[in-house]
């Protein structure tokens, strides 16, 4: 085909003997243009109907039957038995619980990232290198970082209770993996120390591109750095404050690598009383295996669970869209 | 932020002109109070970076204590007394071609070419988006929209129930060949770079012979190669990281693990040594964080620009 568009127009080129040609050649030159535009265009969709989409509806499907692993030649109508299995599970719902809490990490490496990028923005000397360290956690990966914090969190020969035991003179420290809370704690300090880094990106791109002029006024105005941040800066970075809360309200609702990395060797359970068990994590016990030692595999019910995310996931984005009519100004 | 602050400080000396005296007093106080701004924002930067650096430095400094004084010790070595290397030689040369250097190259192999693939791929199609007509580019467009709408946890059972039914769920292609159609993401993101080339360019070239497959690959591609890296920077440490493909996967396969999995294997095997876990995750983290190094600027770029884009 490439060829064929490359001889039109060659041939079309030198100052053409017969004119009355040359337009029916440019109509067929375009239109194979248009094809091959419309061929690569859609090569990445192609992918994602075939691996996505067709996924999705067998998914869907398997939402109504019951089935034995993943047979589909068992599939057996059993009317609506898997959503009633699935919303009368207690383990689900606490298994969204901990998800919706594992977004609080998001929420608070929002405000941070906000204050470092605030920060850095002064551009006193050495704050790039701070900017490019306050990255590093972005680019490492869940498991090392699970790795890392396991010594930190220890609860017998970490860092953490060592320091505790010498502040406090206590005979030792927090059992981490033992109490709910005080997992749950575990992980939302370690997904806060991984969270700023995008942030800390965002915002100070951001920040960047607000003009100048606008501080300049601010300033002739008379206002302080306090006022110049509130009045002009926080304003203009709000489609940036949006696409990262709503970022980090999916990201926490996806949990999934940390909990696992943690939660892996309780027998049955996801970390103490489940406190590790996000929905995503759960979702895997059922369709996949592990977690509830013994227990076959349920994929209906597994999809089930993944859809009913899916829906929260997305109830969650159409209202904060809703609501960021009345606080996002996209207009700079 | 400095030339601002000199400006407000000639225009308000030039309104203060008559009372020189309390002006001076003014600029003085002003001059301590920024000095204390800045011990304070050094400070915030100082204690962050700790925080920061913790983790890196407790598997550091484990990684580098002696097995005896580890077993002796009923805490945590804040300094071991002997530091050495033998947990490393134990990963690197002793395991050399075993585990832990195998899932390296798994890594790489699984990784790069997808990637690269990908990137050639998605700019294709970025291409076709941005500067070919053709009918349906409205409706292809919002069909890219809309894959990136999708959260990709909620497909990861859906997934694995169809690569079961192709016959691909004990394998690693899962990992491999839907990278290889390119990412919406990528399209989207590379589309609005190339929106930003002028059409004439294109229009020389094609009077020049070129067809678009080739302006593509010979003139779009070098001048926007920024863009490219950036985005490839990305795709490659998700990739590098990724854990919840391979343990899906691969659990069948412990010789096609890649680094992340071997990892996560490695500190939840029964018999492993503390100390090689430790050296482990920091041989682990090396690659990542040199290429860090040299390409920190298409680490941030490439967030930064598809961030605000997207």
């Amino acid at each position: 085909m490439e060829e064929i568009v490359l001889d039109a127009e060659v041939r079309g080129e030198p100052e053409s003997a017969a004119p009355e040609k040359k337009p029916h050649k440019k109509i067929k030159q375009t239109q194979l243009r248009a094809i091959y535009g419309f061929i690569t265009a859609a090569i990445p969709l192609i992918a994602f109907l075939i691996f996505s989409v067709v996924p999705l509806a067998i998914t869907i499907s398997t939402m109504f039957v019951s089935m034995d692993g993943y047979d589909f030649s068992t599939m057996k109508w059993n009317s609506f038995a898997n959503f009633a299995e699935a919303f009368k599970d207690t383990r689900f719902w606490r298994s969204i619980g901990v998800s919706f809490t594992l977004t609080v990490p998001h929420m608070l490496g929002l405000l941070i990232s906000l204050f470092l990028s605030a920060l850095i923005a002064q551009k006193l000397p050495g704050h790039k290198f701070f900017k490019a360290l306050y990255f590093v956690p972005y680019i490492v990966s869940s498991v090392a970082v699970a790795i890392m914090w396991n010594w930190v969190f220890n609860p017998e020969n970490g860092i953490l209770n060592d320091i505790i035991v010498r502040l406090t003179g206590a005979a030792h420290g927090p059992q981490w993996y033992k109490d709910a809370g005080k997992f749950t704690l575990m992980l939302i300090i370690i997904m806060v120390w991984q969270a700023p880094g995008y942030g800390i990106v965002m915002f100070s791109a951001a920040f960047t591109n607000i003009s100048s002029s606008l501080y300049e006024a601010a300033e002739l105005d008379g206002a302080g750095a306090m006022q110049k941040f509130l009045h002009v800066t926080l304003p203009a970075i709000t489609p940036t404050i949006f696409y990262l809360l709503i970022a980090g309200i999916i990201a926490g609702l996806q949990t999934f690598d940390i909990p696992m990395m943690f939660s892996g060797s309780w027998e049955g359970n996801a970390g103490p009383k489940d406190a590790g068990l996000t929905t995503v994590l759960y979702i895997y016990f059922q369709g996949i295996g592990g977690g509830s030692a013994g227990k076959s595999v349920n994929m209906p019910v597994a999809s089930v669970m993944s859809m009913f995310l899916f829906v929260v996931i997305f109830v969650i984005l159409f209202i904060n869209f809703k609501l960021s009519d009345k606080w996002v100004s996209y207009d700079n | 932020m400095t030339t601002n602050q000199k400006t407000v400080g000639f225009t308000e000396g030039a309104a203060a002109n008559g009372a020189a005296q309390p002006a001076d007093k003014r600029e003085k106080k002003r001059n301590v109070g920024k000095i204390i701004a800045r011990v304070a924002i050094y400070a915030v930067f100082v204690l962050y970076a700790v925080w920061i650096l913790i983790p890196f430095l407790v598997v550091l400094i484990t990684s580098i204590t002696p097995e005896e004084e580890y077993i002796l010790s009923m805490k945590f070595i804040w300094m071991p007394k002997h530091p050495t290397l033998v947990a490393y030689k134990g990963v690197f040369v002793e395991n050399l071609f075993t585990p832990f250097w195998k899932a390296f190259l798994n890594t790489m192999w699984q990784v790069v070419p997808s990637t690269l693939v990908s990137l050639l791929v998605s700019g294709l199609s970025a291409y076709a988006f941005a500067k070919i007509p053709f009918k349906g580019k409205n409706t292809l467009f919002m069909g890219l929209l809309a894959t990136m709408m999708i959260p990709g946890a909620v497909l990861t059972v859906p997934s694995y129930l169809f690569y079961d039914a192709i016959g691909w769920s004990d394998g690693v292609l899962p990992l491999i060949i839907p990278g290889l159609f390119g990412g919406a993401g990528v399209t989207f993101f590379l589309r609005q770079f190339f929106c930003g080339l002028p059409d004439e360019l294109m229009e020389a070239a094609r009077l020049d012979g070129l067809n678009d497959f080739r302006i593509y690959l010979q003139i779009v591609l070098p001048l926007t190669a920024p863009a490219f890296i950036a985005q490839g920077v990305f795709m490659f440490i998700g990739g590098y990281n990724s854990y919840q493909g391979p343990k899906l996967y691969l659990p069948n396969h412990p010789e096609l693990s890649p680094l992340s999995l071997a990892l996560a294997d490695f500190q939840g095997g029964q018999a492993q040594n503390t100390m090689e876990v430790c050296a482990s995750v920091i041989i682990a983290l090396a690659p990542l964080l040199v290429l860090y190094c040299f390409l920190q600027k298409y680490f941030t770029q490439g967030i930064a620009m598809t961030g605000l884009k997207a």
